[in-house]
């Protein structure tokens, strides 16, 4: 008996929550009625956890964008939830919003958090964003999250941002060439592509051919 | 290279006659120049120096050799490779095998590989041949990281007057990449001439690309403390060791200590990478519109080529509202935005149309039963 006059009151609190949120944030109105209490009240978990809740409502608000049905929404921002608590357990309680942001999507592509850690203890006083972003989508791109983590990792010590971002745009390339992406990755770190210099940060800016 | 070494000994006849034999120490280095062609890479000379020792005694075997390769870029590689092996006594037609190897490359400043397997096989000989089948465990480690190896080897080999074959299939694991090789191997040798090759074809893979390869190499003793060494082919990715497949043509000389040993070629591997175009995966399909994304100053300038009337992005650096994009030119559409460092999503809708992934993005599946293109900004 207890325990249920605890959930309802639990419940209740949530809905009073979710509504007082969704009340005070516009973007909401962009949600589905079914699915803005839920998310509403998933935001404010990630808040009080002191995790980036913004995060989680760009995610509700491109699923919005999508037109995908309510359900679809809350479980990709549960998911995300537990990816952002994971990410800041492995990366510490000092991560930034960015770090966590990034983190969450590389575990959510395969890379185990303890990969993220070792991360941090390698760049302890660098930030980690771009080589955690550029870890997350080495594994989008298909290298297998295990090579994906080791290729980052192997090169944090030696690596800037710029030169991640130039070591993603030659995996990339390469891919782009018929290399499979887990040669791609181990080809980019033995011939140190990733330090080529490039006077475009752009994504799609080419790399000239080299030699090894 | 190393399932050929595998049963080296016995083609040489040491399983028959072990107790005979002293024990004897070869070895040779080779002086070597090479041109290497990686895909999407520039065509590159490269010398190098490989030592090379055996030592023998009764059913063991111990094997080390070095390669130290000087790119025209001025870039150095080098690897090395410590290999042991012994033999049980027979029991009738078998025979046990213990094996071990231990290497290590390395290429400029960057993290280097190291492995450590060892293998248990069981020979089966009859007259002229034989077949053995091999388990091996090991680990390799690229930098911190580390992947436990397993494989499994089904070989078979004869000798044909002057020429030895062997054929063989293995399934191997590397952390989560997995492949299985078909390889066929051959030596001959007349006078002062040894000729082998290699045909191989990557089957079935995860990860490590798929396709044929092959080497030849021919060996012509000058003396015999000297000879010229030829070869030329295309291999296969190795994930144990971290090399990945390229082409390769050399020609070098071999200075010989003690007696010729049996050929060795000009290994590859060390060479690093090209890659098969043949190996890749499926070419994704066409996107009809690109995107350039150049970020500055904390802004992000999107830049859409498409064929459309009307073209909007939408991503969480617009909190995922459409925005339409301005005309810049024929068939180019460009805003800019204000964006924070990180991973960020992004979509593009022609003329109304679905939410699409632009080329010059990485495609992802989002949670909604789409697609959504990741990008990055420093």
């Amino acid at each position: 008996m207890t325990t249920l006059r605890t959930a309802a009151l639990t419940a209740a609190l949530a809905a009073l929550v979710a509504a007082h949120a969704a009340a005070q944030d516009p973007r909401f109105e962009r949600l589905d009625t079914g699915a803005r209490a839920a998310v509403a009240a998933l935001v404010d978990s990630a808040r009080q956890s002191g995790l980036p809740a913004e995060a989680l409502i760009d995610r509700a608000l491109e699923g919005a964008a999508k037109q995908a049905p309510a359900p679809r929404i809350i479980a990709a921002l549960t998911t995300l939830l537990a990816n952002l608590r994971g990410a800041r357990a492995a990366l510490g309680a000092a991560a930034t919003t960015p770090e966590l942001e990034a983190g969450a999507s590389a575990i959510h592509l395969g890379v185990p958090p303890s990969a993220l850690t070792r991360l941090r203890t390698i760049r302890s006083r660098q930030p980690l964003t771009i080589a955690l972003s550029v870890m997350a989508d080495l594994a989008a791109r298909g290298v297998p999250p295990d090579s994906a983590a080791a290729a980052v990792l192997a090169l944090a010590a030696s690596l800037r941002d710029d030169q991640f971002l130039a070591f993603r745009r030659s995996v990339e390339r390469d891919i782009e060439l018929g290399a499979p992406p887990a040669a791609a990755a181990s080809s980019s770190v033995r011939l140190g592509a990733g330090v080529v210099p490039t006077s475009s940060g752009g994504p799609s800016s080419s790399i000239p051919p080299r030699r090894p | 290279m190393r399932r050929w070494r595998a049963w080296l000994p016995l083609a040489l006849g040491l399983p028959a006659t072990p107790a005979l034999l002293p024990s004897q120490l070869t070895g040779a280095v080779d002086l070597t120049a090479a041109n290497v062609h990686y895909d999407g890479f520039l065509p590159s000379f490269a010398a190098s120096l490989s030592p090379a020792a055996r030592w023998q005694q009764g059913l063991f075997t111990l094997d080390a050799r070095a390669t130290v390769l000087w790119f025209e870029s001025g870039n150095t590689s080098s690897q090395g490779l410590v290999a042991a092996s012994a033999f049980t006594p027979a029991l009738g037609r078998w025979r046990g095998e213990l094996a071990a190897t231990a290497g290590a490359s390395s290429y400029e400043r960057f993290a280097s590989y190291r492995d450590a397997l060892s293998a248990v096989r069981i020979h089966f000989l009859a007259p002229g041949g034989g077949v053995w089948v091999g388990a091996t465990l090991g680990l390799t480690v690229f930098g911190s990281d580390s992947r436990p190896v397993r494989a499994a080897t089904l070989a078979a080999w004869t000798v044909r007057r002057a020429a030895t074959f062997t054929a063989s299939i293995t399934a191997t694991h590397v952390g989560d990449t997995t492949y299985a090789d078909l390889s066929g191997l051959g030596e001959w040798t007349r006078g002062n001439v040894i000729l082998d090759g290699a045909l191989g074809a990557r089957m079935w893979s995860r990860f490590a690309g798929r396709g044929v390869y092959g080497e030849a190499s021919a060996v012509v003793a000058l003396r015999p403390t000297l000879a010229l060494v030829f070869a030329g082919g295309r291999y296969a990715t190795d994930p144990t060791r971290g090399s990945v497949a390229g082409r390769y043509v050399s020609a070098g000389v071999r200075i010989v200590g003690l007696r010729p040993p049996r050929p060795e070629r000009f290994d590859p591997g060390a060479l690093s990478a090209s890659f098969h175009r043949g190996a890749a995966a499926a070419d994704p399909p066409a996107a009809p519109v690109s995107i350039e994304v150049t970020n500055a100053g904390g802004t992000c300038t999107f830049v859409v080529h498409a064929a459309a009337t009307q073209v909007e992005i939408a991503s969480d650096v617009s909190g995922w509202q459409p925005v339409l994009l301005a005309p810049a030119g024929a068939d180019t559409w460009t805003v800019t935005l204000p964006v924070t460092p990180g991973l960020h999503r992004l979509n593009v809708r022609l003329d109304g149309g679905a939410w699409l992934v632009p080329g010059g993005l990485t495609p992802v599946a989002d949670e909604f039963g789409g697609s959504v293109g990741l990008f990055v900004v420093r």
